[in-house]
């Protein structure tokens, strides 16, 4: 008798941590906008999916690269999104659509760091639809993290306390329920434009943040291994893959070339090794895309909105002849990035 | 997987109840296999170690067991030792030992054959590894009988919450519990709980938390000197102890979970009067096993009594008998530092330790001499709380040598403290350009302030957990709540979360 009680006693215990970090995280975690990036994604059938990060999400602007490829796309760039993250938004991908192309839009530097703000940031994963996928994904990557990103949520969003009711209204709307961008919390000079492109007007001011300095001896082999499993991944569903790194700061290049020009190396060697195309935008002459530090809102290099669209139509178009194979890289890429930004003042 | 990753506590709520659930006989059987499930989940190519342990182990004390002659079984016994800790000597100082020959022939202009080796140490095999030398040097003095159950002695060597960070574990109090039937017991479950919440408090509010500062300044020590020191070894020494003992609050948490009850590994430390006693009361489970497996053997052997008789011809009787007793602590203290890691800085460490313990005793007759000159009473509060300051701050110098990089850092980080001394740095908001904004040094203070009550309390003999356990339904579950989730806003968001001695 007593041990039933025990038992009871445990049970109901649990059951009220559980409910309560529930109800925790259903009042202070901000709705996000991967959820409803794949919400588009379940129901725009892409014929050109873009994996990434951060830079893709603000660099890409899907309207330009679908005109430019006259084909349907999907950005499904997310900051914070490391290659096991793309790999499984990949299969969710293939399990729900037929893309005919991938693009793989590599930040050397989710190659060899992980973001202290990230640890407990799994954008990809809370947006994760449900499914038996979302079971091997938590496997694969949640359960080796540090539990509070796993279960504790509102670890990231506890200082939200203040909006409890309107994120609690927020998230019993009807705009959630219909996967809306209009919940989603974000910076006031960011809009949402559709398909995973986010627009950063010009109001916003230069942000410091720079990038990190290659180090190869840092790289995590795990990422080079999620590279891998999608390109096989690709080649099992017969759909094309390409490697691409969207343009960044001139200056933070110019400033950094040495180590941009060994990490393009690397990465180089891993797409020749896995017989993949890669097409590194850094090194695209100023002839064929014109910009400047005032083109990017931060040193890191992530584009303002308007340059994004100027640069995608070149991106696009890039993409497209390689696809066909009619490039001629010389057109649009120098060799050198000493030479391409030889007249770029660097940064200090 | 670490013990603070989702998986390590879905694995263990799991195995918790699925350890309730069977018949009892196959308890100590699953937690075998989910020890050996969760160390497989470091590397397989790992396991090659630990089994040559346990193999070893196994082997040389059945043969110990059989043989009668004591030669042959001492034979046995020293196969044993130089085997299993040859390993471990030679993973973990290999490459310090070709670093150092490099350096030494580049003196005479040579070039050392030897580069260094890519070796990734086997996790936790400096605690296992203490852990089946002591159940085997046990064996060797018939303090009990071998296990005659080779997969019994591989639980005893891999039981999952010890296994990467201690606390070593003795054969004789651990095993009957390992294999003994557990019923459910709430009282295990609430205590478990409660434990695993305090050490992750710690960890995650207080350790990550004040690394970040002290790790910020021992980078730069010739930017930030004077108080910016003073400030990082209180920090680093606050980061020490809670990320240590957080960690060993967790594995201890855990094995109760199962009712098995893990040695102490922490009692209070800084309330230590001496370095002898900081020793006593800091990695206690290691400090034992040197004790009686170093110190007492080496002590009474025959060279050392040799060495006594000698002394005290030559020094008198008092002094003579102290002195074997020294040489013995220098012995423990540079293994001590030994087992640290492999570096100067580390046996530097240990052997400081070793020298103010033995000059201590040296001393202790003239300490007394001039306690009566001075009329100081040695037992009045006054006397006893300049005695813990001080050990405070000889136990915090020689924290330095963990801090700094390496020992000439070290050195350098002591003469730091008299640079540039400026207090107003704790209070014009210097502090709180170093990673740690004034949110956290709040809740740092607090947190520190909260552990210090805690601590008093226990020092004085209370125990907070009875305390909680013996409050109503409602007050104690409000209690494991505020526990539970505290480190979500309170706790420190940082990308290196693993605990300190989980490398070892």
């Amino acid at each position: 008798m007593k041990k039933k009680k025990s038992f009871t006693l445990t049970a109901v215990f649990v059951a009220l941590v559980v409910v309560l970090n529930n109800l925790l995280n259903f009042m202070l975690v901000q709705p996000g906008l991967t959820r409803v990036m794949f919400h588009e994604l379940e129901t725009t059938n892409p014929d050109c999916l873009v994996l990434g990060t951060s830079h893709g999400s603000y660099g890409i602007a899907t309207d330009e690269l679908e005109s430019g490829l006259d084909a349907g796309a999907m950005n499904m760039c997310i900051g914070g999104e490391y290659m096991i993250d793309a790999y499984y938004t990949l299969q969710y991908a293939i399990k729900i659509s037929s893309p005919k192309v991938v693009v793989l839009d590599i930040d050397y530097q989710y190659l060899i760091n992980r973001h202290d703000e990230s640890i407990l940031f799994h954008q990809v994963y809370n947006g994760y639809p449900d499914s038996l996928l979302k079971v091997s994904y938590f496997f694969s990557r949640i359960a080796k993290e540090e539990y509070r990103g796993a279960f504790l949520k509102w670890t990231n969003y506890w200082q939200c306390y203040y909006m409890i009711d309107k994120t609690v209204a927020k998230k019993l709307s009807d705009d959630y329920k219909e996967y809306s961008s209009d919940v989603v919390s974000m910076d006031k000079n960011d809009v949402y434009e559709g398909k995973g492109f986010i627009n950063k007007s010009k109001n916003a001011s230069k942000a410091k943040t720079t990038v990190l300095g290659w180090d190869e001896s840092l790289v995590a082999q795990s990422e080079c291994q999620y590279i891998e499993k999608m390109v096989e991944l690709c080649r099992k569903n017969d759909i094309q893959i390409v490697f691409t790194t969207v343009t960044q700061d001139p200056r933070t290049v110019a400033q950094y070339a040495e180590k941009f020009a060994q990490a393009d190396s690397y990465i180089r060697n891993l797409a020749q090794k896995l017989n993949v195309e890669y097409y590194n935008f850094n090194y695209l002459t100023f002839e064929a895309f014109d910009r400047e530090e005032g083109d990017f809102w931060d040193r890191e290099g992530h584009m303002y909105g308007d340059t994004a669209k100027r640069f995608t139509k070149v991106y696009a178009e890039v993409l497209k002849k390689a696809l066909s194979g009619s490039l001629k890289k010389s057109d649009y890429f120098g060799e050198d990035l000493k030479e391409i930004y030889k007249d770029v003042v660097p940064y200090e | 997987m670490s013990f603070i990753s989702a998986g390590f506590f879905m694995a263990m709520a799991l195995t918790a109840c699925l350890y309730y659930l069977i018949p009892k006989k196959y308890q100590w059987e699953l937690l075998l296999f989910v020890s050996f499930g969760f160390y497989a989940t470091y590397g397989i190519r790992y396991m090659g170690y630990i089994l040559f342990t346990i193999i070893t182990s196994y082997c040389i004390t059945r043969l110990m067991a059989a043989q009668k002659e004591k030669l042959m079984r001492r034979r046995w016994l020293i196969f044993g030792l130089v085997s299993n800790f040859g390993i471990l000597v030679f993973l973990k100082y290999v490459n310090f030992t070709i670093l150092n020959l490099t350096s030494l022939f580049s003196v005479f202009h040579q070039a050392f054959p030897l580069g260094k080796l890519s070796i990734v140490m086997p996790l936790g095999i400096s605690f296992y590894t203490f852990q089946t030398m002591s159940y085997v040097i046990d064996v060797y003095q018939k303090k009990y009988e071998p296990e005659t159950n080779i997969f019994r002695l591989a639980l005893f060597t891999a039981y999952l919450p010890q296994l990467l960070q201690g606390p070593i574990g003795r054969y004789d109090r651990l095993a009957p519990q390992l294999f003994e039937p557990h019923d459910f017991n709430l009282k295990n479950i609430e205590y478990g709980a409660q434990r695993i919440a305090w050490g992750l408090a710690k960890k995650l509010i207080l350790a990550d938390r004040a690394y970040v500062f002290s790790k910020a300044v021992f980078a730069d020590l010739n930017t930030y000197s004077g108080m910016y020191v003073i400030v990082a070894l209180l920090t680093f020494s606050i980061y020490e102890y809670c990320d240590f003992s957080g960690g060993i609050d967790v594995v201890i948490g855990v094995s109760e979970l199962f009712g098995i009850r893990l040695d102490e590994n922490f009692r209070q430390p800084y309330f230590s009067k001496s370095i002898g006693e900081f020793w006593r009361r800091w990695h206690i489970t290691l400090g034992t096993w040197m004790k009686d497996y170093i110190f007492y053997p080496f002590s009474i052997s025959k060279k050392m009594l040799a060495f006594g008789k000698k002394a005290k011809k030559i020094f008198g009787k008092k002094t003579g008998k102290i002195l074997p007793i020294c040489a013995a602590n220098l012995l423990i203290f540079f293994v001590v530092g030994v087992w640290h890691g492999a570096a100067w800085k580390y046996i530097i460490y240990g052997l400081y330790n070793g020298l103010i313990i033995a000059a201590s005793n040296l001393l202790k007759p003239y300490y007394a001499k001039w306690a009566a000159v001075c009329h100081v009473n040695t037992e009045s509060r006054g006397w006893k709380t300049f005695q813990i300051f001080r050990t405070f701050i000889l136990v915090n110098i020689g924290w330095l040598f963990d801090a700094c990089a390496t020992a000439t850092t070290a050195f350098y980080a002591m003469r730091a403290v008299f640079i540039n001394f400026k207090i107003s740095i704790l209070t014009d908001g210097s502090l709180y350009k170093l990673g740690l904004v004034k949110r956290d040094w709040t809740i740092l203070i607090v947190a520190t302030i909260i552990l210090f009550i805690s601590s008093v309390m226990k020092e004085k003999g209370m125990s907070l957990r009875d305390f909680v356990a013996e409050r109503p339904l409602v007050v104690r579950w409000a209690v494991y709540l505020i526990l539970i989730f505290a480190t979500a806003p309170f706790g420190y968001v940082s990308s290196s979360t693993e605990f300190m001695y989980a490398q070892f």
